[in-house]
């Protein structure tokens, strides 16, 4: 089963993506801030990654700017959940 | 010897009384001429025949032509000088009866058997036609002086009218200059509100586009799964996510609740309606229906006094101050922190201290605290409208409160 790692500190977005996600058919790893979303996806190794923008403390672009230096991540495929645009978003870790 | 000295004093002497440019004339007590000049007879028109001999009178104009043998008769009784040593000017009558000026001096010689009087007559005609022509010469100069002072003072009333004129146009110019300031001051702060306006608009879209934006993919989604959820023994997931919408419609709600309030405020809509309340039965209200909100092991301490408070203030305004006070203690300090929220009476007065130990405000934002829209950029990443301490402070004005 493809594992997907979903980066989120709305609670409520958080879990409706997860059952949303398991319904169909996906191993869903959950992550409330972007510090935690980094631990799980260097220890889990996801196939894809869905990361929130606006996060307290270390928000998106933080989680993709450490995970793509990381070479054992950085080919895991990042798809920002655009609540905010501030910035323009680049695609793939 | 003797007499030919004496022949020649009367030669100089004649030539003397001859050549005088002066009428000279001597007259006896009765005032019959004795001697008069040559002078004399060009002077009053007569021959020496016909002036020698007559009363001297009829050199003189009247009323002295006729009161003159009384003159002398008076003078020659009494003593008294009227014209004798003194001189005097007086007028003189020619032959042809015309009349003119002259200066006259008259010496009494006393001989030895009889007294004479000498007169000097010195004609005053040229020197009063002169005077006169100075006179005449005096008024024409005047009369142009006037003339000219005339004309300058017509110039000057000129001017002067001219000078008004200038002042009210200046008057009326700086008036219409003030008008135009005045316009520039009024456009510019025309300008300036609308600058405000447009900004608060920008930061009303982008906060809006933000806080609007979860819950309304909580609703969405929640949606999305109701729908999958088709199964009979699947409704308390249904029910979750009723829940879910519910609480997603009313956070919301909320948000719309505080631009509502915010706008009826500012129109200044709105109006304090004070009732008497206890302090502490509302404190234990805000504590019920605030609980809802803390994280796990958050909680609130309130410090109140120990006697009764009754209050008398608009219930519904003290609460909204106190939940947005405690809302945002609540969201910007961790879990597991107490909540101070102390309350006491000073003079009359109702102090509120809330205390969190949250994040705090960086002290060079501070300034901005009350400016609508307004987040810290510490928590930018962190919900929030950035209305809640802008509506607390109108409150707060409208109950004639301060911020300490």
């Amino acid at each position: 089963m493809k594992k997907i790692l979903v980066i989120e500190d709305n609670a409520d977005v958080r879990e409706n993506l997860e059952e949303i996600l398991e319904l169909s058919g996906y191993d869903v790893l959950l992550a409330e801030d972007g510090t935690v979303g980094v631990e799980k996806a260097l220890k889990e190794m996801p196939d894809l990654i869905l990361c929130d923008v606006m996060m307290p403390k270390l928000d998106g672009y933080g989680v993709l700017n450490i995970l793509s230096k990381k070479s054992q991540t950085s080919n895991i495929p990042f798809i920002f959940l655009p609540l905010k645009r501030k910035k323009p978003i680049s695609a793939g870790a | 010897m003797l007499k030919s000295s004496i022949s020649d004093d009367a030669l100089r002497l004649k030539a003397i009384i001859e050549t005088a440019t002066d009428v000279i004339i001597i007259i006896d007590e009765n005032g019959a001429v004795e001697l008069a000049n040559e002078a004399a007879f060009r002077l009053f028109g007569y021959t020496r025949e016909e002036l020698v001999g007559q009363n001297i009178a009829m050199v003189m104009p009247e009323p002295h032509r006729s009161r003159h043998d009384e003159y002398i008769r008076r003078y020659c009784e009494t003593g008294h000088k009227k014209i004798i040593g003194i001189g005097r000017e007086v007028e003189g009558r020619r032959k042809d009866g015309t009349v003119f000026p002259l200066r006259l001096s008259v010496s009494e010689v006393k001989l030895q058997d009889k007294r004479i009087f000498a007169g000097i007559i010195h004609d005053l005609s040229e020197q009063r036609a002169a005077e006169s022509r100075i006179i005449k010469l005096n008024a024409e100069l005047e009369q142009r002086v006037e003339m000219r002072t005339e004309e300058l003072a017509n110039a000057v009333n000129q001017l002067l009218k001219i000078n008004k004129k200038l002042e009210r146009e200046i008057k009326e110019r700086e008036a219409a200059e003030m008008l135009i300031k005045e316009n520039e001051t009024r456009l510019k702060d025309a300008l300036q509100r609308e600058k405000e306006l447009s900004e608060l608009k920008s930061r009303f879209v982008s906060m809006a586009s933000h806080e609007f934006r979860t819950p309304l993919s909580t609703i969405l989604s929640s949606a999305d799964l109701i729908e999958a959820y088709v199964a009979g023994e699947q409704q308390p997931k249904r029910e979750k996510h009723v829940k879910r919408v519910k609480s997603a419609v009313a956070t919301l709600t909320g948000i719309l609740n505080d631009f509502l309030s915010l706008s009826r405020l500012e129109e200044g809509q709105i109006v304090t309606e004070p009732v008497h309340f206890q302090l502490r039965s509302f404190c234990d209200e805000i504590t019920d229906e605030i609980h809802g909100l803390l994280k796990p092991g958050q909680h609130i301490v309130h410090l109140i006094p120990e006697e009764p408070v009754n209050l008398f203030l608009d219930k519904k305004f003290l609460k909204n101050i106190f939940f947005n006070l405690l809302s945002n203690a609540i969201k910007y300090s961790d879990a597991d922190l107490p909540i101070e929220c102390e309350t006491t009476l000073k003079d009359d007065k109702l102090c509120i201290r809330i205390t969190d130990q949250g994040i705090g405000i960086p002290e060079e934002e501070q300034q901005h605290l009350f400016t609508r829209f307004f987040r810290a950029h510490h928590v930018e990443n962190i919900q929030g409208t950035g209305l809640g301490l802008n509506i607390v402070k109108r409150y707060v004005e409208l109950m004639r409160g301060l911020f300490l």
